[in-house]
């Protein structure tokens, strides 16, 4: 027995405030999840799109700044020649030469810009043709708006499938497993404040690879701009990025916890998981590969290409297109409400039932 | 006497199954054991109480608070070490004693200065920095204890403190209830199986079999025999003393060659005894009334219910 032991004490101190139970549990959860160095090392690797997208932002504003001054100089030409041609109009006695070296200066100018000009639509179709899908614009928050949509659904919605594939599964499965809910609800602690500390684990990780970096994106790409003026057209992107994020979080995170409430083996919710998404993906990608090769048989027979039409419907049935798609929706890239609302009804029905098997799952143990 | 939980004809169904049926009881402060064959309802009792299960029927109040309906306020004041082999994955032991305390409301370092004290009283000393995984059996029931008290609620609910401990840990386990319940004054309902357990450190039992309260009552009220009775140890064998008393008319049992039960005896009659233990020179070493042993009691009152609804 150690020398410092007083036996029984009683304590009399401060209760916190009710509200922050469940801050308990995520923080709980995050010290667990944290423990993971590959957690730590995807998290590293996680921010590295947003470099590469970082240097996207400085591309196209270097872009749109020359294409601004090109602009520029061109209206500052037709203006010299205008002027030159109204100073002859108006003093036919002045020095002719002069004036016609000038004019002929002004005209070179206006051909060198032109010139300029096409080079830069040119280069504008070569990304264009390197990258399909891709919408150069010197409409800044559109293009903003597509970049952001572009990083949300591609790197950080396959890092997104990491991290929460990694963190979630063990997170109610543990619990069942060691029936440690009795010690949880023998406490002061609702079934809802349990869910929402665990999801809130979820979601800390996966704010921290898709909101954060996009927020910052967005910071360094308004550092990155000319002016500061470019806060005023797109001041709307970071509650955009809120938006998405939330879309990303909310049905997946559930979904995962739903999954991992079904097991008591972390391993088996974690292999459900990525297996959902791969099988859905598989499942999307083969009905768009036979409507490619049904396309191609088309303009084989007609001799024309023909355009590879999907029923948009069908996007329904990949978790990850289904993301993409109301993402793209929020960011303003991808459609009307009525042709997402499909995707965004899914989404909702996901994440209420999955809600409901989890409280259900963890309400389990209580009920014999 | 206080009444610190008071139940009124609970009754809880799960489906066709009536695990409680109008239970009726009180618990005052001390220690009281909740004793009952596997079945008898003892731990869906205990989760009514805490507010895990809804009763189907009935209501009471724990601590001044309503069962059902100010769960959290209950919960707050209440520290229950489960039964089942629960424990918090992934932590340490200090780790999930200090999650145990923040989860009742106690400041992140309060928590961990009172989840080592509580540690220490536990007797979990270096073990508290493993996982609670690779624990021993009797190891997690330390730990659910340390979890149960670290609050310092004024209501402590143990369900089977004692299973999976070994004699000399199950002594100190029991020094420990009883310590909490005579020198920090905590109330104590303990549910058990062993019996031994009860009447060691119980002031008051409730039976439950079949979902019904069959026996609630002092330990010292209940072990009266319903007739006088008196216990007798003598120095020597008590054969001849024995036969000399049958030969007065006296029923009277041996329960060892030292230890002789005279049944059905008043105290006048059983002073008798004095003088044929002079004569036929047997000494006695005690000579006081006797008290129905708890298993008598507990077999009675299942026997009891067995024979009211076959």
């Amino acid at each position: 027995m150690p020398i410092h032991d007083l036996g029984y004490r009683r304590w009399h101190g401060r209760i916190t405030p009710q509200v922050w139970r469940w801050w308990v549990i995520a923080q709980t959860g995050i010290k667990i999840a944290w423990k993971n160095s590959w957690l730590r090392r995807l998290l590293l690797v996680a921010w590295l799109p947003a470099f590469y997208f970082g240097a996207g932002f400085f591309i196209y504003e270097q872009w749109l700044t020359r294409m601004e001054a090109a602009r520029a100089e061109r209206e500052a030409a037709r203006e010299a020649v205008v002027e030159t041609a109204r100073r002859l109009i108006d003093s036919p006695g002045a020095d002719l030469g002069s004036a016609r070296r000038r004019a002929a200066m002004a005209g070179a100018a206006t051909m060198a810009i032109t010139a300029k000009d096409q080079a830069l639509a040119q280069a504008q179709r070569r990304v264009q043709a390197l990258l399909p899908g891709l919408r150069v614009s010197a409409d800044r928050h559109a293009m903003w708006c597509w970049l952001m949509w572009i990083f949300f659904r591609h790197p950080q919605g396959l890092l997104m499938l990491l991290v929460v594939g990694m963190v979630a599964p063990p997170l109610v499965a543990k619990d069942v497993g060691s029936r440690a809910f009795l010690l949880y609800f023998s406490r002061p602690i609702s079934r809802l404040e349990y869910v929402i500390g665990k999801l809130a684990v979820v979601w800390c990780f996966v704010l921290l690879i898709s909101t954060a970096p996009a927020l910052v994106l967005y910071v360094s790409g308004v550092l990155l701009s000319p002016e500061l003026a470019v806060i005023g057209t797109t001041w709307d992107i970071p509650l955009r990025i809120l938006g998405a994020s939330a879309v990303l979080l909310v049905p997946t995170t559930t979904l995962a916890l739903a999954i991992s409430s079904m097991t008591t083996r972390s391993w088996l919710a974690g292999f459900a998981w990525y297996a959902l998404w791969v099988f859905s993906f598989v499942a999307y990608a083969a009905l768009w590969v036979s409507a490619q090769v049904e396309a191609l048989q088309a303009a084989a027979e007609t001799g024309e290409p023909q355009v590879v039409r999907l029923n948009e419907q069908w996007t329904l049935l990949s978790l990850y297109h289904t993301l993409g798609k109301v993402q793209g929706w929020v960011f303003g890239v991808e459609g009307d409400l009525a042709s997402v609302a499909p995707s965004i009804a899914l989404l909702g029905g996901i994440t209420i039932v999955s809600l409901m098997v989890l409280v259900y799952r963890v309400s389990s143990p209580m009920r014999v | 006497m206080e009444t610190l939980v008071r139940l009124e004809h609970i009754t809880k169904d799960y489906g066709e199954l009536r695990a409680l049926d109008d239970v009726c009881v009180a618990i005052g402060p001390g220690i009281t054991g909740l004793l009952g064959p596997n079945g008898a309802g003892k731990t869906t009792l205990i989760k009514v109480l805490l507010g895990l299960v809804r009763a189907s029927a009935g209501g009471g109040e724990v601590l001044g608070y309503r069962i059902g309906r100010q769960t959290r306020a209950i919960r707050s004041r209440v520290g229950y070490m489960p039964e089942d082999d629960c424990y918090l994955a992934g932590l340490s032991g200090v780790q999930a004693v200090r999650l145990a305390a923040r989860l009742s409301g106690l400041p992140s370092v309060e928590a961990l200065r009172r989840a080592h004290e509580i540690l220490d009283f536990c007797g979990i000393e270096q073990e508290r920095y493993r996982s609670t995984e690779t624990y021993s059996l009797g190891m997690r029931q330390k730990l659910k204890f340390a979890v149960a008290v670290v609050h310092d609620p004024p209501l402590l609910i143990f369900d089977e403190p004692t299973a999976g401990l070994d004699p000399t840990e199950r002594e100190i386990m029991l020094a420990r209830i009883q310590g909490l319940a005579h020198r920090s004054g905590k109330a104590v309902l303990l549910s058990t199986h062993i019996l031994p357990d009860v009447q060691a450190i119980c002031e008051a039992a409730i039976i439950l079999a079949r979902g019904r309260v069959r026996v609630a009552e002092r330990l010292e009220v209940l072990s009266r025999p319903a007739r006088p009775a008196w216990h007798v140890r003598t120095a020597g064998p008590a054969g001849p003393l024995a036969e000399r008393a049958r030969a007065a008319g006296m029923a009277v049992r041996c329960e060892d060659d030292r230890t002789l039960v005279l049944a059905d005896t008043d105290a006048a009659s059983a002073q008798q005894l004095w003088q044929w233990a002079g004569q036929l020179g047997v000494g006695i070493r005690s000579f006081q009334p006797a008290r129905d042993s708890l298993e008598a009691i507990f077999l009675g009152a299942v026997r009891e219910d067995d024979r009211a609804d076959p």
